[in-house]
């Protein structure tokens, strides 16, 4: 008897624990999001590889800034045709920088980031919390959590975001981006979660699907990325592009 | 004496009549050649104009300000409410005929396999054809868009052959399905879109990069593809006369104020202006030639003349004949050469456009096989016989001049 009651405490136990964690909610689950994808400031290597419908593939090396929830510059280090083309973004304008012109025009959101499957808003702009409503909604798959994302306002690239996240770690695991029509437009997929530093883990890789044409998609890997820093303000002043 | 020096200038052109009647040809002919030529350039402008004005751009257009200049980046980005009573108060504007709305927008289209960037127009098909009637002329294969279709659309003829896509063909019995397509896009503040069309038709455009890159679309499509609820981009306009049109845009533009910006075909379409421009140089230069020709012609046959008749000059001037009426005598005979030559090939230039235009000539125009129909106004064919006769007797002033200045003893001993 005694055994039993032990065995059943222990269940309950259990059961309250899950059901405590199940109490997750949307917001919390964005704000990790937010953390884990676009932490307020860090640097990184990355490289964005782009498959084409033509079957050929191009990779793009770049180191990336970003300072607070607005900030961010991109430095093309690889191939030699982008080589030296940097990309700042503060609040919700973008510029590219082109070395060979020495001038730096204007980016759109939804321009795609260096002819791939990504766009620009994808890679700059990371910060769910602020642009959507999310909530949590029924799911087949036990281990993560469904979060349906609907856009706050009309700056956002995408109406619609359902976003899948692993209950036991919260890392992204897949996502789908519709567009007004209720069209899926891209989809992604979050892979090989790696532990950076002590306080801060994260995909490595991130397989964005191009919707539209199947035989498209694109996949940035982080090399490195460093989020304990604090980066220097001139680093996103416009007067700076071009000057490393 | 005046009436003297004509019948001297008469008889001396029918003394040697062989050469007379040659020289009397070139200005015929020349003459006649300028006309048709005018009449044929001028007809066939006119259908290329009204061509391109009915059957895709309209005769006028309003966008919002900077709209062209901004037509290459984001064009949804300067829209603007069209309600019922915006198209009221534009078709009360005398010589109106017509009003469509249209969205004008740049996206992508996507077969599933490939993607290609296009630029697309939403359009109101019924109000299409009331300003655009030849706007189903420009359909290829399948068929034109109807107020009933939502998600369809008309893609250029080399887009369709780049991409492999079908257009619906009108008879049921058709043994391929009509291509489905994915057409993206963007609201104006980035927001970004796919709705999935049937190719209903292929058409014609004025270039290949046009047919490569234009697609049609229903305007509720556009709409809801860029978010532009009720709002468009352009309005295009019909009027009843083309020598309406800066009529019309004047109080258009006072209509609608300075925010937005009202234009022409010509400023529409600078391509079809400057192909208007070039051909109108073109036939410009072909006259001034010919002209040039026929001056030389005259002025030839006139130094002959002046040669052989040194003898009868010398006896003129010794009898009295001043040198000025000598010369008069030269110029009448240059002048009545020019005249007749100049009325004679105005005649047979007038009477060969007016056959032509009966029935009109066959020609491939923009978009389709038509009929050309030459015109050539009065006051051209009035003007070639004065400039007739101006090139014949700046051509004869020359040796006019010689015969005026003969010494009377040497001409008679010559």
């Amino acid at each position: 008897m005694k055994r039993f009651l032990c065995t059943l405490v222990f269940f309950l136990n259990a059961s309250m624990s899950l059901e405590a964690r199940s109490e997750v909610t949307a917001a919390e689950l964005l704000d990790k999001y937010d953390k884990i994808m676009g932490p307020t400031n860090f640097e990184s290597e990355m490289e964005m590889t782009s498959n084409r419908e033509d079957g050929t593939s191009r990779t793009y090396g770049m180191k990336a800034l970003k300072s607070g929830d607005d900030k961010f510059r991109i430095w093309f280090t690889s191939p030699s045709a982008v080589s030296g083309q940097e990309i700042l973004r503060i609040g919700d304008n973008s510029w590219l920088y082109l070395p060979n012109l020495k001038r730096a025009s204007r980016l759109a959101n939804r321009d795609s980031f260096q002819g791939g499957d990504f766009n620009n808003s994808d890679i700059l702009r990371v910060n769910y919390t602020k642009d959507f409503d999310g909530k949590i909604i029924p799911n087949e798959d036990p281990l993560t959590y469904k979060l349906e994302l609907k856009s706050k306002n009309k700056d956002t690239s995408y109406d619609l975001i359902h976003l899948w996240m692993n209950k036991s770690n919260f890392m992204p695991v897949k996502g789908e981006y519709f567009g007004t029509s209720g069209k899926k437009l891209r989809s992604a997929e979050f892979t090989d979660i790696k532990e950076f530093s002590k306080s801060y883990m994260r995909p490595v890789k991130v397989v964005m699907k191009n919707e539209i044409v199947p035989a498209r998609s694109s996949f940035l890997i982080i090399k490195k990325i460093k989020v304990d820093i604090s980066p220097a303000p001139q680093k996103f002043l416009q007067a700076d592009l071009g000057k490393g | 004496m005046n009436k003297t020096f004509l019948q001297i200038a008469f008889k001396n052109l029918t003394r040697n009549r062989r050469r007379s009647l040659f020289t009397l040809g070139a200005i015929f002919f020349g003459i006649a050649i300028v006309i048709v030529l005018k009449g044929v350039a001028d007809g066939f402008l006119n259908m290329t104009v009204e061509s391109v004005v009915k059957s895709r751009i309209g005769a006028v257009q309003v966008h919002k300000k900077g709209f062209m200049e901004n037509l290459a980046g984001n064009p949804v980005g300067l829209n603007f409410a069209f309600p019922p009573e915006l198209e009221q108060k534009i078709l009360a504007i005398d010589h109106v005929t017509g009003v469509a709305p249209r969205v004008n927008f740049s996206g992508t289209i996507s077969n599933g396999k490939n993607q290609t960037i296009v630029f697309g127009t939403g359009v109101k098909p019924s109000a299409e054809l009331r300003v655009c009637p030849q706007a189903p002329s420009i359909i290829m294969n399948g068929r034109a868009l109807t107020d009933e279709d939502t998600s369809h659309i008309i893609v250029g003829t080399e887009l369709a052959s780049s991409m492999d896509l079908k257009a619906s063909s009108p008879s049921s019995s058709s043994s391929s399905p009509p291509s489905s397509v994915t057409i993206s896009g963007a609201s104006p503040e980035g927001r970004q879109n796919a709705i999935d069309a049937t190719v209903t038709g292929t058409a014609a455009a004025l270039n290949a990069l046009a047919e490569l890159r234009f697609v049609t679309v229903p305007l509720a499509l556009a709409q809801d593809l860029t978010g532009l609820e009720n709002r468009v981009t352009e309005l295009a306009l019909s009027v009843d006369r083309m020598e309406n049109i800066s009529e019309v845009k004047s109080k258009l533009q006072a209509l609608l104020g300075n925010e937005y910006e009202v234009i022409d075909w010509q400023e529409a379409q600078p391509f079809i202006r400057d192909v208007v421009f070039r051909q109108k140089v073109i036939i410009s230069i072909v006259s001034v030639v010919l002209f040039v020709l026929v001056m030389f012609l005259v002025g030839n046959t006139m130094l002959m003349t002046v040669h052989e008749r040194t003898k009868e000059i010398g006896t003129m001037l010794a009898i009295g004949v001043t040198q000025g009426q000598i010369l008069v005598i030269f110029i009448l005979e240059a002048f009545t050469l020019g005249l007749l030559g100049g009325l004679l090939g105005a005649t047979l230039g007038i009477l060969a456009n007016f056959i032509m235009s009966i029935r009109g000539v066959e020609f491939t125009a923009v978009f389709q096989k038509t009929l050309l129909y030459p015109e050539v106004s009065t006051g051209f064919a009035i003007g070639s016989i004065i400039a007739a006769c101006v090139c014949t007797v700046l051509a004869g002033l020359l040796p006019a001049l010689k015969a005026s200045n003969l010494n009377p003893v040497d001409a008679l001993r010559s």
